[in-house]
């Protein structure tokens, strides 16, 4: 079913267990980022098929929790992530003394997905700029032009690590200012539905 | 995220950019099972992951 785009999908669209042909190529465009993505988490090939494969067949069996007129990639990233903690919760519980949350995270903890769908490239630019200077540097060096860790480093003067740390809060700043600038956006579209 | 856990928040990059050793890795990944501010810190920094993917192979067209 060539021509089917990511947000062409119709409510009547939404399939029945295991989901039409339209769903499923949507759901399969995401493949190469989620591959991508699961890169970040786990060290081989076989273990990011493995968990891309279990990605898509969840969203397959959770197709009722989703947009269908949307972007799936916050989505399937947030099953993503969803999945890789419930695997590193399998590796704990064969530890022992390791504390665990009694959070079931198991099911898809989907709320913020729909925002995350919602965010493109141009609006973390927009927010990437808004950042302090330091964070802003390490970031754009790293997310946007694809330097590594070391040459940063090395650049900027600073130890391997303070990269790191540079980077961990660069993002947790980022995702406060893409939420600041999309949420009254999101109330006003909710707000105009209700009428 | 970062400002969420003290104990590791400032792990969380070096975590997802693969920038940590195994051993480190392995140790952040158990830590993620009973933090929540972690769990949290790592599911927006994938979503920003998963972003910046796409900028790259689609020639920064967005999302």
């Amino acid at each position: 079913m060539p021509g089917v785009r990511v947000g062409e999908l119709q409510p009547s669209d939404r399939p029945e267990p295991g989901g039409s042909e339209a769903v499923r190529r949507v759901l399969a465009e995401q493949l190469p980022v989620l591959r991508a993505v699961a890169r970040n988490l786990v060290r081989n090939t076989a273990e990011v098929e493995d968990l891309v494969q279990d990605v898509f067949e969840r969203a397959l069996r959770s197709l009722h929790r989703i947009d269908l007129g949307a972007n799936p990639r916050g989505w399937m990233v947030t099953i993503l992530h969803n999945l890789h903690i419930d695997r590193c919760r399998q590796r704990a519980r064969m530890q022992a003394h390791v504390p665990c949350d009694d959070v079931a995270i198991s099911a898809p903890e989907a709320g913020e997905a729909p925002i995350w769908s919602a965010i493109t490239i141009d609006d973390v630019r927009r927010a990437a700029a808004q950042l302090p200077d330091e964070l802003r540097e390490a970031y754009a060096m790293f997310a946007l032009d694809g330097r590594s860790y070391i040459d940063i480093a090395a650049t900027l003067g600073i130890p391997k690590a303070t990269v790191g740390t540079r980077l961990s809060r660069a993002r947790a700043r980022l995702k406060q200012l893409l939420i600041a600038e999309l949420e009254p956006a999101r109330a006003a579209a909710a707000e105009g539905g209700d009428r | 995220m970062s400002e969420g856990c003290a104990e590791r928040g400032d792990q969380l990059a070096p975590y997802v950019d693969r920038e940590l050793d195994a051993a480190s890795a392995d140790a952040f990944a158990l830590h993620l099972v009973g933090c929540a501010a972690c769990r949290a810190g790592l599911h927006d920094a994938l979503q920003l992951v998963a972003l910046e993917v796409r900028a790259s192979s689609r020639g920064c067209s967005g999302a």
